[in-house]
Formats: C-alpha cells, sequence, structure tokens
C-alpha cells in the first residue's frame, strides 16, 4: 500500500456530489468505493471521514436520504443529489476549474533572462 | 447568502437533533452495521476467508466509536448531551481534589464578592437614575468665582435668572425641621421651604388639591402647606377632608393645600413644604466704611425646558450675569454660573474614588485569575497523562479544552456563590466604615443587577482562568507524554511559557496596586497629623436649637445663660463655653470686604463666648480670649486667628490696633493660632472671633464641654440640666470632638482600608504565584539537581540557581509595575493630600518590599532543592 493522501473536508463534499451526480441514489458503502477507485486507491475513506460530510451535506440540503433495500437485500440508507445540490455542484465545479487555471499558470512561469 | 442557508439548515438540524438524539444514534449505528457488511459481502466475493474478511473491512472503517462521536458532532448533539457528561465529570474531579477546590473557590470568593461589593455600590450611587420624572432633566444651579464652586447662589444673580432665563426653570428649595402641633402634642418633622417652581421643577403632580400658585410665596401672602403621603396618612388617616384644614406649624396656621405621592421623596424625607419666601436684598452702597452688606444665598435647582442643553442654560445664565454685573459692586464681578446635573452635585464628587476602588477590585481579580491559571496549568501538567490516555481514546481536543473549561466554570459559580455572601458582609463594613464615602446609603443592596453582574464577572473569570491549561492541554503531544510512562514529567514549554508570564504580570499589576495603597497611606498619614487648632480629646459639644414658636431670641439668651452655668458647675465638667460656630462645623457668617485699593477679601466670623479658647484648648499667640468684662454694652473687641492678622497686620503687632468691623471700630484684643473651622483638610481661611454677647441674638447655639474624662460620660447629666429648664426639649446628645474629627478623617481612611487591603491581597496572590511556579521549577528537576549534587555543586549554587530564576522574574515585573505605576498614578491623584503622585519615597518602598517578599518566596524552593538527596533523586524516577 502506497502513502495515502488525507482528505480535505472541502474537496470530500465536492467528491461525494459528483459521485451522486454520476450514480444515482447511492448508500455510504457505494460512495466510499466509488471515490476510492476514482482516486485509484490513493485516498482511503473511514467512516469517521466520510459520515460526518454525509451528515453535513444533508443539514445543507444539498443531498437528501432514505432507507431502501440494497441490491443483496440489505436495508441501507441512500443518498441522492438535490437540485440545490447540483447547483453547489456547478459552482464549486467552475472555482476549482478557476483556482486550477490560476495555478497551472503559475507552474508554467518559467526563468526569465538574467541569471541561468 | 448561501452560508447562511446552510447555518439556518445546520442549527435547525441541531434543534431537531436534539429531540431525536437517541434514534439517529440508533440510526448511524445501523448505517454503520450496513457498510461493514456489504464491505464484508465483497471481501468475500474476492476470495477473502471469512475471518480475513471481517479483519479487513473494520481496518478500512477507521475507529467506529470515534466515527460515531464525530457524527454526533457534526449533527449538533454534543452542545448538550456531551456538556452534561463534561459537567458530571468535571464535579467528580473536583470532588475528588477538594482542597484545590476549596483553595480556588476562596480565591474566587474574594475576588468576584469584591467586585460584587463594589458594583453593589456604584451600581446604587451612580448608575441608579434619581426617582424623579426625566432626572437627567433636573440641574442643580450655583456660582463660580476665581475656580471656587460656591455650592449657593447670591439673591441678585437668582432674581435676574428666574425672570430672564428661557432655557430652564427655577427654583429654590431649603431644608427645615418644623414643630407640627397636633392633639397628641408638638413633634418635630422635616420639611422643605420650596419657591413655587418646586413642583414642575420635580415633575410631581399632587396626590389630591394643588401645589403652590406662583404669588403664595410673596411677603404677606396666607401661610399654605403641601403635605406628603406618609404624614397625611399616619396622622390625618388619609381623608380628602384635610384640603382646606389649618395646620399650627411653627406656632403659625397654615391652610392645608394638596398631598403629593408617596413615590416623592427628598434627601431628608420631607414630609411638608412650605412656601419660601425671599427676603429683600440689601442694596445698601458698600464702602470702605460700610465693609458689608447683607446678601442672602440659596440653593438652586432648575429643569431644563424642552430643547435646551445644560450647556445652552449655561451659556444663557453667563450672558444675563454679565449684562448685570455693570450694576453691581466690585466683588461680584467675575461670578459665572455653575450648572451640573442633580446626579452631578449628589454624587459627583464620589465618582472618581468609587471608580478608582471598582478598578482596583477589577485588577486584584485579574491577579486572582492569573493565579488560578497558574495554579491549573500546574495541575494540568500533572495530569497531562490522564488528558493522553483521553485523546487516544477518542476525545476530540477541543473536546477535552471544553471539558477543562467546564471545570474552571464551576469552580468560578461556586466562587461567585460565596463570593455574594462575601459581598454582603463587605458593602455592610463599607458602609459602616464612611457612609458619607458611599451616599445613598439606604438603597445600596444586593438586587437583580447585582446578581447579573456577579453572574457575568463568575462566566468571564472561568473562561479567563480556564483558558490557558485548555489551549496547552489541546497542544499537548500525547505520544511523549504516554511514552515516559507515568514518570513525572515537566510539562510542556508552552506551559512554563505562559506561567512566567503569567506571574510578571501579576507581580507588575499588583506592584501598581501597592504603589497606589503606599499613596494614600501618606497622605491618610499627613491628614492625621494636622494640627485642628483645639485639644479634642475629652472635648463635647452640644448643639442646641430652640422652637422659634416659643422662643425669641432674648429668651434663648436667658436659657441659653442659665444653661451654661448649671453645666459649669456640673461633677466631671471642668469648663464650658458657648459659641456660634463650633470647629469643624461650621461660622456664624461669613463677612465679604473690600479694601481701599479694591481688593476683596473673606472673612470668616464665629461669635464666641467667655473663656471659649481655653475650654476647647486653642492657643493664643497675643493678648488674651473673650471673658465676663466683654459685654455687649463694652467697648467693641475682636479676636483674629493668626491668617487674619497677617492679612490685617503684614509684619506688625495686631494687639490693640483697631479696625473697622461691621461699620463700627473693634479693637483687636488677642491673635488665637488657626482652628480649622470649616473642613480639615482646607487651608485656614481668616477668621474674626467675637463677643457671643456683641453678635445678633439667636436661638441656636453650640455648647462646647471640656470634661475631666470621656466626653460621653457627663452627656446624661447635661441632657439632665437641659430638661430641668424646660422639659418639653427634646433629648439631646452631646458629640465628642474627637469623633468630629474621625468623621473627617473617616472618607480616607475609608479609601485606605479599601485601596490597602486590595493591595495586599493582590500582593500575596502575587507572591504566591511565584513561588508555585518555583516550587515546580524545583520538583520538575529534581532529578537535574540531584545529578547535580552527586557531581559535586555546592548547595550554594544550588540555591542561587532558584534564587536566580525568582529574583529574575520577580525584578522583569517590578520593573514593569514602576512603570505601569507611573502611568497609572495620575489616576489616584485626586485622593491624595500633600502628596507628590511621583512621591519617591513610595514607589522605592513599594518595590523594595515586593522584591523583598519575592526573595523570600523564592528561598523556600531554594533551600529544598539545596538538600536533595542525590540518591532519592536518582532512584525516584
Amino acid at each position: 500500500m502506497g502513502e495515502k493522501l488525507d482528505v480535505w473536508q472541502g474537496t470530500l463534499a465536492l467528491m461525494v456530489l459528483r459521485t451522486l451526480e454520476v450514480l444515482g441514489p447511492v448508500h455510504g458503502y457505494g460512495i466510499a468505493r466509488r471515490i476510492e477507485e476514482t482516486s485509484k486507491h490513493r485516498l482511503a475513506l473511514n467512516y469517521g471521514t466520510l459520515y460526518p460530510a454525509l451528515i453535513k451535506l444533508e443539514q445543507e440540503g444539498f443531498i437528501k436520504s432514505e432507507w431502501r433495500a440494497s441490491e443483496n437485500n440489505r436495508r441501507a440508507k441512500y443518498y441522492t443529489i438535490t437540485a440545490a445540490g447540483r447547483k453547489q455542484l456547478a459552482r464549486e465545479t467552475r472555482d476549482w476549474q478557476q483556482t486550477a487555471d490560476l495555478m497551472a499558470a503559475f507552474f508554467a512561469l518559467r526563468p526569465e533572462g538574467g541569471r541561468t | 447568502m448561501n452560508a447562511l442557508r446552510g447555518w439556518v439548515a445546520r442549527l435547525t438540524a441541531s434543534l431537531r437533533a436534539l429531540t431525536g438524539s437517541r434514534r439517529a444514534d440508533d440510526e448511524m449505528r445501523e448505517e454503520f452495521a450496513a457498510h461493514l457488511a456489504m464491505h464484508i459481502d465483497e471481501n468475500l466475493r474476492r476470495g477473502m476467508s471469512p475471518t480475513e474478511a471481517r479483519r479487513a473491512a473494520l481496518l478500512a472503517a477507521g475507529g467506529m466509536t470515534a466515527a460515531a462521536e464525530s457524527a454526533r458532532e457534526q449533527r449538533g448533539v454534543p452542545m448538550i448531551d456531551s456538556l452534561l457528561s463534561d459537567l458530571r465529570y468535571a464535579v467528580r474531579t473536583l470532588r475528588a481534589k477538594p482542597g484545590y477546590t476549596a483553595a480556588v473557590v476562596l480565591t474566587l470568593a474574594l475576588g468576584i464578592g469584591a467586585n460584587s461589593a463594589m458594583f453593589t455600590i456604584v451600581n446604587a450611587v451612580l448608575l441608579r437614575p434619581l426617582p424623579y420624572a426625566d432626572p437627567d432633566r433636573i440641574v442643580s444651579i450655583s456660582t463660580n468665582s476665581k475656580g471656587e464652586d460656591h455650592g449657593v447662589v447670591d439673591d441678585v444673580n437668582y432674581a435676574a435668572w428666574r425672570d430672564n432665563a428661557k432655557s430652564v426653570v427655577l427654583s429654590i428649595s431649603v431644608g427645615t425641621d418644623g414643630v407640627l402641633t397636633t392633639d397628641a402634642g408638638p413633634q418635630e418633622i422635616p420639611g422643605v421651604e420650596a419657591s413655587t417652581n418646586y413642583f414642575s421643577v420635580y415633575a410631581v403632580r399632587p396626590l389630591i388639591g394643588r401645589t403652590f400658585t406662583a404669588e403664595e410665596d410673596r411677603p404677606g401672602a396666607p401661610n399654605v402647606v403641601v403635605l406628603h403621603e406618609s404624614l397625611w396618612r399616619r396622622q390625618y388617616s388619609g381623608s380628602d377632608s384635610i384640603l382646606g384644614k389649618s395646620l399650627t406649624i411653627d406656632g403659625k396656621p397654615h391652610t392645608v393645600i394638596g398631598v403629593l405621592p408617596a413615590s416623592f421623596t427628598t434627601t431628608r424625607h420631607a414630609q411638608y413644604w412650605v412656601p419660601f419666601r425671599m427676603a429683600e436684598p440689601d442694596r445698601r452702597p458698600m464702602t470702605p466704611q460700610h465693609p458689608s452688606i447683607s446678601t442672602f444665598y440659596y440653593f438652586v435647582y432648575g429643569r431644563l425646558r424642552d430643547g435646551a442643553t445644560i450647556e445652552a442654560a449655561r451659556a444663557e445664565l453667563a450672558t444675563i450675569s454679565k449684562r448685570i454685573e455693570a450694576t453691581r459692586e466690585a466683588e461680584w464681578r467675575g461670578i459665572t454660573p455653575v450648572v451640573m446635573t442633580l446626579h452631578e452635585r449628589r454624587y459627583g464628587d464620589r465618582r472618581k474614588p468609587l471608580l478608582l476602588l471598582f478598578s482596583a477590585v477589577g485588577i486584584l481579580l485579574a491577579i486572582a485569575c492569573a493565579n488560578l491559571a497558574n495554579l491549573s496549568l500546574a495541575r494540568a501538567a500533572g495530569r497531562q497523562r490522564e488528558m493522553a490516555v483521553r485523546v487516544a481514546l477518542g476525545a476530540g481536543r477541543g473536546r477535552l479544552a471544553r471539558a477543562l473549561l467546564c471545570e474552571s466554570t464551576i469552580l468560578a459559580l461556586g466562587g461567585a456563590a460565596v463570593g455574594l455572601i462575601i459581598a454582603k458582609g463587605t458593602v455592610r463594613y463599607v458602609i459602616h466604615l464612611s457612609p458619607a464615602s458611599v451616599g445613598n446609603v439606604e438603597n445600596v443592596g444586593i438586587n437583580g443587577a447585582v446578581l447579573a453582574f456577579t453572574l457575568a464577572v463568575a462566566m468571564v473569570t472561568g473562561l479567563l482562568f480556564g483558558l490557558a491549561p485548555a489551549v496547552t492541554a489541546a497542544r499537548a503531544d500525547i505520544n511523549s507524554v504516554l511514552s515516559l510512562g507515568g514518570a513525572r514529567t515537566t510539562g510542556n514549554g508552552f506551559q512554563n511559557a505562559i506561567r512566567r508570564f503569567l506571574v510578571v504580570a501579576q507581580l507588575a499589576t499588583a506592584l501598581v496596586l501597592i504603589t497606589a495603597a503606599g499613596l494614600v497611606t501618606r497622605s491618610l498619614v499627613r491628614v492625621a497629623s494636622i494640627d485642628p487648632g483645639f485639644q479634642a480629646e475629652h472635648l463635647g459639644e452640644l448643639h442646641l436649637s430652640l422652637p422659634r414658636s416659643r422662643y425669641t431670641a432674648e429668651r434663648a439668651t436667658q436659657l441659653f445663660d442659665q444653661l451654661l452655668a448649671r453645666v459649669r458647675s456640673l461633677p466631671g465638667v471642668t469648663g464650658a463655653a458657648l459659641v456660634d460656630g463650633a470647629p469643624l462645623g461650621g461660622l456664624a457668617f461669613t463677612l465679604n470686604s473690600v479694601d481701599s485699593a479694591g481688593k476683596r477679601s473673606e472673612t470668616d466670623v464665629v461669635a464666641a463666648g467667655a473663656d471659649y479658647f481655653s475650654v476647647i484648648g486653642a492657643a493664643l499667640v497675643r493678648g488674651r480670649g473673650f471673658d465676663s468684662t466683654d459685654r455687649a454694652s463694652s467697648e467693641p473687641v475682636i479676636v483674629v486667628n493668626e491668617v487674619l492678622a497677617r492679612r490685617l497686620f503684614p509684619g506688625g503687632d495686631a494687639v490693640g490696633r483697631t479696625i473697622p468691623f461691621r461699620g463700627d471700630k473693634a479693637r483687636v484684643i488677642g491673635v488665637v493660632k488657626n482652628i480649622l473651622q470649616r473642613e480639615l483638610e482646607k487651608v485656614p481661611s481668616a477668621v474674626a472671633y467675637i463677643p457671643r454677647t456683641q453678635s445678633d441674638e439667636s436661638v441656636y447655639t453650640t455648647l462646647m464641654i471640656r470634661a475631666a474624662g470621656p466626653s460621653g460620660a457627663i452627656a446624661p447629666s447635661v441632657a439632665g440640666v437641659l430638661k430641668s429648664l424646660d422639659p418639653s426639649l427634646t433629648p439631646v446628645s452631646t458629640k465628642a470632638m474627637s469623633d468630629v474629627v474621625d468623621a473627617a478623617i473617616a472618607p480616607r481612611q475609608f479609601t485606605f482600608i479599601l485601596v490597602g487591603s486590595f493591595a495586599v491581597i493582590a500582593g500575596v496572590l502575587a507572591v504566591l504565584g511565584l513561588y508555585g511556579v518555583l516550587a515546580n521549577f524545583v520538583a520538575d528537576r529534581t532529578r537535574e539537581i540531584g545529578i547535580r549534587v552527586a557531581l559535586g555543586a555546592d548547595p550554594q549554587r544550588v540555591i542561587g540557581l532558584v534564587l536566580g530564576q525568582g529574583a529574575v522574574l520577580a525584578v522583569v515585573g517590578v520593573l514593569l509595575g514602576l512603570g505601569g505605576s507611573v502611568v497609572a498614578v495620575r489616576a489616584v491623584r485626586s485622593l491624595l493630600y500633600n502628596t507628590s503622585v511621583y512621591d519617591p519615597w513610595t514607589f522605592a518602598t513599594g518595590a523594595a518590599l515586593l522584591v523583598f517578599v519575592c526573595l523570600v518566596a523564592s528561598y523556600l524552593p531554594a533551600r529544598r532543592a539545596s538538600r536533595v538527596d542525590p540518591v532519592i533523586a536518582l532512584r525516584a524516577e
């Protein structure tokens, strides 16, 4: 197992929203697996990281939840993204894009003449 | 917008979580179980053995309890739920350490109690509005010349202001005691003589009937009286038929025209109001041959008219005074009006001392807080292991800090509860010390405002002294603590730095208080050694005021002479004399005079009987005092005090010379050493003593009695003599002049005792703080010191090491404190008497004393360090 990265709360919320937008209703376990796979297992989500984030998103009204039977007949809590959540996701995506572009511009800087 | 939405959502969720907290917990547990089960299922599908599948899933889950806890925290439950458990835990911890708990609660009780006590007084005296409608609009008006506020207004200015001012309605009122004759006999009751505007100034409406009309204060108008509700109910059973009835007050019939409600109270609890009749001013031109005119002075109160400010009123009155100045004599030039709120007049002079004392107790509490922070830091160092274990078991660091804050808050609340008891006792003691310094005594008491203040102080205090340990606990590194395995640890460097900082701050602030106390003490010593000009011991005074209804001035004089003769022959009495204007009590009157060069001067006049100077023990510098040969018909004579002698005859001998006096010539027969007439701390004024026989007769006088023993012992026999002369005279008590002198010093003693005890407590707390830090320093380094000793270190050097630590802290603290004192003492300037605020002696003594006590406190741990047995020290680890 390589070095695992710490997950920032802010980025985790974004990842959860995006996962829900792509997958539709899915339970906590599914979200965790999907995020870990997407990150090519560079991220690991334990309960203490994931569930507080889910509770926070639900309190903010970006996701909602209901108990349902799972694929193999277990009762599980399924999370769905709400309209407010989609809006929030769009906003955050835009912000991220801008930040990323900005940073990319800085990384693209080359040493200027004078001293080499 | 979005943030607000999120916040509202979280708040409602939190509230919902409160009610459904248990269900949410169950749900969370079920969700975790489902998550785990699905993970195991998948692991099994991948071909793991059941044990392995379970183990891997659990590993990925992380700490399940910690996750549930943080989920709960996210839901917002812990605010209440975990707070309760924190509180329970705090109470249990504190109960386990009764010594620590008691020490902290007591320290806090002292600090908070002192603050509550001072607030009780400040609230009653400075913050509570006066019990009148729109009290801020009521003003007290007086005149000022050469920077001195006279407290009264002369008749000419008053008349001009009353008739011309647009910004303020003026009234005169003066307290009086009248004899009300009822069926049950005569009784003396307090009353007020008031001009007709009085009732509109105080905005009071009668309960029944009416108040004075504008004509009723003119000379010759019929006598009317307005009663207070309490007198009306007590004496006349509250019947409306009182209106129009005639009452006998001071032997004259007065018609009752109205009753004021009980809610209207005056400082002297007046029971009746009669019109104040202004006398016509005497307008004789004043010349050096006629150096006096009779001017009447009044206490003037007013109400600002709507829209007018105090400044506007002051400016308008000044303009009016200026306009009439041209028509007046030279001595009336340069008089300006003083306008202040009634509250300011009544309590203004107490504002500064009270606020100073209030800030002193604030500083005291801050020092106590620092001490407790230090104490709990030392304790926190010992509890690092407990904290580390709690962190390891999943307690968040925030939660840990909160648990510690819970502890300190509980302690602070306990301290506040005990503090309120202390406050109650302190307030009573402080009032007993000097009622005059407090003022408004009857309204001083613990009330809702005081309770709210105490609670707020307790909460802030708890937060303040709990903060340092809470912050440092949250920074502790659990690995290093746990791996040290139970050995005593030295507390982290951050904690030690904070503790040193706190000690230095404590010492510095304590020194500021000590310096202030030193200055106050020096002033008290100087005031106590003022020579009042008479021998107060075994000297008594008896103020006599005969009812004018039965005594004319002549009859009063006869009675006074009889009384004097009988008292002189009483056993235990060695001398007695009459005087109008007893020492430290007042004067007969004041003469204004202008010399030929136009220089204005004031002379206080006292009318004294035969033997007066020898009875009170005053020293005649030259000549003689009054005796029985000084009669109304003999040559007018005068005794001057040293100030007057120097003014009248600079460099020459006054005795035998004649001076113009009240339109006549009086011969100076003696010069007496200055006797303080007005106030102990005022520079002696020029006083002329004239024989009582050559002065105006009146129904008032004072009998001075010199006794062989304490003057209180002869009081009953003196009262008996008075009773035998006129049985209807109310029994009177003699006052010991030593008590009069003491009362004059009382306000200083009051400040001295309060500031002094605050300074002592502050100093003790600060030194205890230093001791604590050093004791801890030695305990932490027992091992190191043991090694040093084992390697042959000299005990002197070990002592030097610890003493050096203490000395550095003490010196830094004292230097900062000296700097602080230089800035802060300016605030106590008004409390000082003949003492410079930068009195070097006081500064040096305070600083030296504190450093000395600090070194003593450092020596104890130092000696303990030097006795460390290396064998025991090294084995202990």
